[in-house]
C-alpha cells in the first residue's frame, strides 16, 4: 500500500500537539526557572532566529535549487522595517507581532521582484544578480539618513525573547513543512532537477519561482525582525558579504532541501561560532576550512534532502539488512 | 472530413543560419497515430519543440484545434491538452515514480496556497484525487510496483514507460512521443506498439510519434510525415510512402 | 570643466579600467577552463598584495634599481599565489569533481574566507602603504602634467593582455585551454591532459592577479586585509557583464565598470551610489542578454 502523506491523521495531530507542549514547557523551564545561564539562553535565541533564516534560504537555495545570495538584503529589509515601526509607531510589545509581520511582508514584496531575474538567468549569473541586490540594499541603507545611514538604527525596543523566537520558528517550520509537501513543493523540486521538463509537464515555472522567492523572503524577513529586536540595534554592516556567507554555511552544513537540516545547520554553526569565539578573528579561518571539509566529505550537507523520518527509515533498513548477515557469521 | 486537431502552417525555425525546419506544413486528424520520420538532424524533435513552446518559431503558425499556440509558454500549451515525452529521457530522477506523476498533475490540481497552509478539505481531496489518478495510470501501464522507487534507479525501458505515464497525467488530447522505441529489441517494440494503441483507445488520444524503428512506424502509424534537412519530403500512408521515389532516395541513397 | 581635468579623468578611467580588466581576465580564465566561479580569487589577490608589500619593502632597502625590484617581487608574488591556487585546487576543488556544482562554489567561498582572515591574523588589520613599485616621474603632455606611473599602469596592463592573447591564440597550451573550455570531455578524447590544463588555468589566474595587484598597489597604494574583496567583486561583476568565460568580454566589462566608477561619482550626489549604478547596469544587461555582452548563447538540447 502507499504511504498517505497528504492527510494528517488524528494520531499525528496528537503527536504534534505533544511535541508543541513539550517545547513550550521546556522553554518555560529554561527561562523562568533559570535552569540555564542567560548567555546560553541568548545562544538558544540566536539558534532559533538563524534557523528561521536558514529555512528561508533553504526554500530557494535548497528546494528550488537556485543559488541566490539575496538573503542579506531580505534580512535587512525585515530588520529595518520592523525596527522602524516599533521604534516610532508600535512602541508597545503587544504590537510586536504587527511589526514582525510588516517587516516580513515588506521583504516578501521585494522577494517577488527579486524572483523576476530568475526567469531568464540562472547559475552564476543569477548568483551575481542576487548578490547585487543584497549589496544595493546595504548601499542604500548606508546612505539613507532617516534610518541612521551607516550608523543604523539604535535603541530599538528589545521585544525579542525566547518565546517569540521559538513561536516564530514553529510557525516557520509549520509553513515550510506544509508548503514543501504540497504541489508547490513538489514543483520546486522538479524545477531543481530539470526546469525545462517541469515546464513541459505543465508546471508554471515562473509562478513557482515567484512564490518560492516570496515565501523565502518572508521567512528571512521574520528572522531579520527578530534579530533587530534582540540586539536593540541594527546597522548596514550586519548585512554584507560575511553575513551572506554565514547564511550559506548554515544551509549547506545542515543540508539543502531539509527542514531538520536547516535547524541542525543553524544550531551547529551557532555553537561552533560560540566555541570559536575565543579564537576571535581566527574563527573565520577555522570556519572557512570547516566549510571546505563539510563540502568535501558531505557535499549534500548532513541532512541533504532528508527529514528525520527518512533518516529513521534508512537506519531501520540498515539494521534489517544487517541481521541476516550476522546470522551467517554466527553459523 | 475528420476534425483537425493539430495543424502547422508554413512553420520555420532558424537558429542563426541553420534552418532546423523550413516551411513545414501538415495537419493531424483527431484520433490518428501520426508518424514523423527522417534521418538524424532532419528537424523531427524541433517540430515537437515548436509545438510545445520550447522554441518560438521564426515564422508560421501552429494551431491546436483553433487556438494559435505560437508564443504561448510551454506550461500553457501543455495545459491546453498537449503532452510529450523526450528523446533523452527527462524524468525527475531523484523523485519517486509516484512523485514524478504527481508533479505532472500541476495545472489541474485545484487548490491554492491558503488551502495548503490551512490544510483545507479541498487540499486533502485534491491530493487524494491526484494520487489515485496517478496510481490508476501506473496500474494501466503495469508500473504500480515501482511507484515508491526513485525514477533514476529504474532500468531504461521502464523509465520510458514512466515518462509516458507522466505525460498522461497532464490529461492530454494529443500525445507527442519522441523516439519511444529507441534502444528496444523487436519483442519490446511489439509490446510498445500494443501499448501505444491501447493508450490511444483508453485515453481517447491523438498520437504524434517520432521514430527510427520502421517496424513501429509502419505497423501503427496511419499517416506519416517524412522530413529531410528540415524540409517536408513527403506525407502519406505507410503504403504510399513505400513506393515514393523521393523517400527511397533519402533513405537508401540515390537509386538509378 | 576644463580640458586638463578631462584628460586627468580619462587617464584615471583608463588606469582603473585596465586594472579591473586584468582582474576580470584572471577570473574569467579560471571560469572558462575549470567551469568554476572561484570565490577565493579575491583572497588570492589579497595574498599577492601582501607578498608584494613585504618583498618590495625588504628589497628596496637593499637594491637600488626600482625596475629590477619590480620584476623580482612580481615573480615572487606570482609563484606564491600560484602555489596557493594549486593547493586550493587540489584540496578544495578537485575532490568535489563529482559533487553538485554548488558544493564547489561553497567550498571556494570557505577557502576565500579562510585565506582572507588568515591574512588579517598574520598581518593585522592596519592599512598599509605599498612602496612605489613603479618609479614616479612627472612628464608633460602638451603642457598638461601627467604622472608617469599612471601611464605605466595602463601600458603594463595592456601589455599583459596582449601577451595573454598571444599565449592563448598561439601556443599549444593556449589551444589546449580553448579546447577544454569548449568541451572538456571531447578535449580529453583528443589526448589533452585536461587535469593539467585546468591546473594551468589556476596558475594563469594567479599570475594575472599578481600583475593586477602590483598595478593596483602602484595606483592606489593604501590597502588592508580585505583589499581583495572589493576589487575582485567588481572584476567578477565586470567578467559577468562581459560574458563570463569570454576573454574579450572580460576586458570590455572591466573598462565599462572602470568608466562607471569614474563617471558616476561626478554626476551623482553621493559617491557610493556608483555601486548601485554598476549593479543596475549589470542587472539590466543580464535581463536583456542573460549570458552577458560577449557571452555565447547556449541553446539547450532537448
Amino acid at each position: 500500500m502507499t504511504k498517505k502523506n497528504y492527510s494528517t491523521g488524528k494520531n499525528e495531530f496528537l503527536w504534534q500537539l505533544a511535541i508543541l507542549l513539550a517545547i513550550t514547557l521546556t522553554l518555560i523551564a529554561l527561562k523562568e526557572m533559570r535552569l540555564v545561564s542567560t548567555s546560553f539562553l541568548l545562544i538558544l535565541q540566536y539558534i532559533g532566529i538563524y534557523a528561521i533564516l536558514t529555512l528561508g534560504i533553504n526554500i530557494v537555495n535548497g528546494y528550488l535549487g537556485v543559488f541566490s545570495l539575496a538573503h542579506a538584503g531580505f534580512m535587512a529589509i525585515g530588520a529595518y522595517v520592523s525596527a522602524y515601526l516599533s521604534k516610532y509607531f508600535f512602541t508597545d510589545i503587544t504590537m510586536f507581532a504587527v511589526s514582525i509581520m510588516a517587516g516580513a511582508i515588506a521583504a516578501l514584496l521585494v522577494g517577488i521582484l527579486v524572483a523576476i531575474p530568475s526567469f531568464k538567468t540562472k547559475g552564476d549569473y543569477l548568483a551575481i544578480i542576487t548578490l547585487g541586490f543584497s549589496l544595493i540594499v546595504q548601499s542604500l541603507l548606508q546612505n539613507a539618513r532617516f534610518v541612521g545611514a551607516s550608523k543604523g538604527l539604535n535603541n530599538i525596543p528589545k521585544f525579542t525573547n525566547i518565546y517569540w523566537v521559538f513561536g516564530c520558528l514553529l510557525f516557520a517550520v509549520f509553513i515550510t513543512n506544509r508548503f514543501v509537501r504540497s504541489k508547490y513543493g513538489r514543483s520546486m523540486q522538479a524545477i531543481r532537477e530539470d526546469e525545462t521538463a517541469s515546464n513541459l509537464v505543465s508546471v508554471d515555472v515562473r509562478k513557482i519561482k515567484t512564490i518560492a522567492f516570496a515565501l523565502s523572503a518572508f521567512l528571512i524577513g521574520i528572522s531579520g525582525a527578530l534579530i533587530g529586536h534582540l540586539l536593540g540595534y541594527t546597522s548596514p554592516s550586519a548585512y554584507g558579504f560575511v553575513n551572506i556567507v554565514d547564511g550559506l554555511v548554515m544551509v549547506y552544513l545542515g543540508g539543502t532541501g531539509s527542514i531538520v537540516g536547516s535547524i541542525f545547520g543553524s544550531a551547529a554553526w551557532q555553537l561552533i561560532v560560540q566555541l570559536l569565539k575565543q579564537l576571535d578573528t581566527w574563527r573565520w579561518v577555522v570556519g572557512g576550512i570547516l566549510l571546505i571539509f563539510v563540502m568535501v566529505f558531505l557535499p549534500k550537507g548532513v541532512f541533504g534532502n532528508m527529514e528525520l523520518d527518512d533518516l529513521f527509515r534508512i537506519i531501520k533498513e540498515k539494521i534489517n539488512r544487517k541481521e541476516p548477515g550476522r546470522g551467517i557469521r554466527n553459523g | 472530413m475528420a476534425e483537425k486537431i493539430v495543424s502547422l502552417k508554413n512553420v520555420c525555425m532558424y537558429f542563426g543560419g541553420i534552418r532546423a525546419i523550413d516551411d513545414i506544413d501538415f495537419e493531424v486528424e483527431k484520433g490518428r497515430v501520426f508518424g514523423i520520420i527522417g534521418p538524424n538532424g532532419a528537424g523531427k524533435t524541433t517540430i515537437f519543440n515548436v509545438i510545445t513552446g520550447v522554441y518560438i518559431p521564426t515564422s508560421g503558425e501552429i494551431y491546436f484545434h483553433d487556438n494559435l499556440l505560437n508564443k504561448l509558454m510551454p506550461h500553457t500549451i501543455i495545459d491546453k491538452g498537449i503532452a510529450r515525452t523526450f528523446q533523452n529521457i527527462r524524468l525527475f530522477e531523484d523523485q519517486t515514480v509516484l512523485d514524478n506523476l504527481k508533479i505532472a498533475h500541476f495545472s489541474h490540481t485545484r487548490y491554492g496556497l491558503a488551502d495548503v497552509f490551512l490544510n483545507s478539505s479541498r487540499y486533502k481531496e485534491e491530493e487524494q484525487r491526484i494520487e489515485e489518478e496517478s496510481i490508476k495510470i501506473l496500474n494501466f501501464l503495469n508500473l504500480a510496483d515501482l511507484m515508491n522507487k526513485k525514477a533514476g534507479a529504474l532500468p531504461y525501458g521502464e523509465q520510458r514507460r514512466v515518462e509516458i505515464a507522466r505525460a498522461l497525467c497532464c490529461k492530454p488530447e494529443v500525445l507527442l512521443l519522441d523516439e519511444p522505441a529507441a534502444g528496444m529489441n523487436p519483442a519490446e517494440i511489439n509490446d510498445l506498439n500494443q501499448l501505444i494503441l491501447k493508450i490511444r483507445e483508453q485515453f481517447n488520444l491523438t498520437i504524434l510519434v517520432i521514430e527510427h524503428q520502421m517496424r513501429l512506424v509502419m505497423e501503427i502509424c496511419e499517416e506519416i510525415l517524412v522530413l529531410n534537412f528540415g524540409k517536408k519530403l513527403a506525407i502519406g500512408t505507410p503504403n504510399e510512402l513505400k513506393n515514393n521515389p523521393a523517400v527511397l532516395e533519402a533513405y537508401l541513397g540515390k537509386t538509378n | 570643466m576644463n580640458i586638463n581635468i578631462i584628460i586627468q579623468q580619462v587617464i584615471n578611467f583608463l588606469q582603473l579600467g585596465s586594472i579591473y580588466a586584468l582582474c576580470a581576465l584572471s577570473f574569467t580564465m579560471v571560469y572558462g577552463v575549470a567551469r568554476l566561479v572561484n570565490f577565493a580569487h579575491g583572497s588570492i589577490f589579497g595574498v599577492s598584495m601582501y607578498v608584494l608589500f613585504f618583498a618590495s619593502t625588504f628589497l628596496f632597502e637593499r637594491i637600488k634599481s626600482p625596475w629590477f625590484v619590480y620584476v623580482i617581487v612580481l615573480i615572487i608574488a606570482s609563484v606564491v599565489t600560484s602555489l596557493i591556487a594549486l593547493l586550493l585546487e587540489s584540496a578544495a576543488y578537485k575532490p568535489l569533481k563529482n559533487a553538485p556544482k554548488i558544493a564547489v562554489v561553497v567550498s571556494s567561498v570557505g577557502a576565500g574566507m579562510a585565506i582572507q582572515y588568515l591574512i588579517l591574523n598574520l598581518a593585522g588589520s592596519k592599512a598599509l602603504r605599498m612602496p612605489a613599485l613603479i618609479p614616479n616621474l612627472r612628464i608633460e603632455l602638451a603642457g598638461i602634467p601627467v604622472p608617469l606611473y599612471k601611464i605605466m599602469v595602463i601600458v603594463i596592463a595592456i601589455l599583459t593582455m596582449v601577451i595573454l592573447n598571444v599565449i592563448i591564440k598561439g601556443t599549444r597550451l593556449g589551444v589546449a585551454m580553448r579546447a577544454v573550455s569548449q568541451d572538456r570531455i571531447a578535449a580529453g578524447f583528443m589526448g589533452i591532459d585536461t587535469g593539467r590544463v585546468v591546473s594551468a588555468s589556476f596558475v594563469f589566474g594567479a599570475v594575472i592577479a599578481s600583475v593586477a595587484a602590483s598595478l593596483y598597489g602602484t595606483a592606489y597604494s593604501i590597502f588592508a586585509y580585505d583589499v581583495g574583496e572589493g576589487i575582485i567583486w567588481w572584476s567578477f561583476i565586470a567578467a559577468v557583464l562581459g560574458g563570463i568565460g569570454s576573454i574579450s568580454g572580460a576586458v570590455l566589462g572591466g573598462y565599462i565598470i572602470g568608466a562607471i566608477s569614474i563617471i558616476a561619482p561626478i554626476l551623482l550626489p553621493v559617491s557610493s551610489y556608483k555601486d548601485i549604478v554598476a549593479f543596475a547596469v549589470l542587472i539590466i544587461v543580464l535581463l536583456v542578454k542573460p549570458t552577458g555582452l560577449m557571452g555565447k548563447k547556449d541553446i539547450e538540447k532537448i
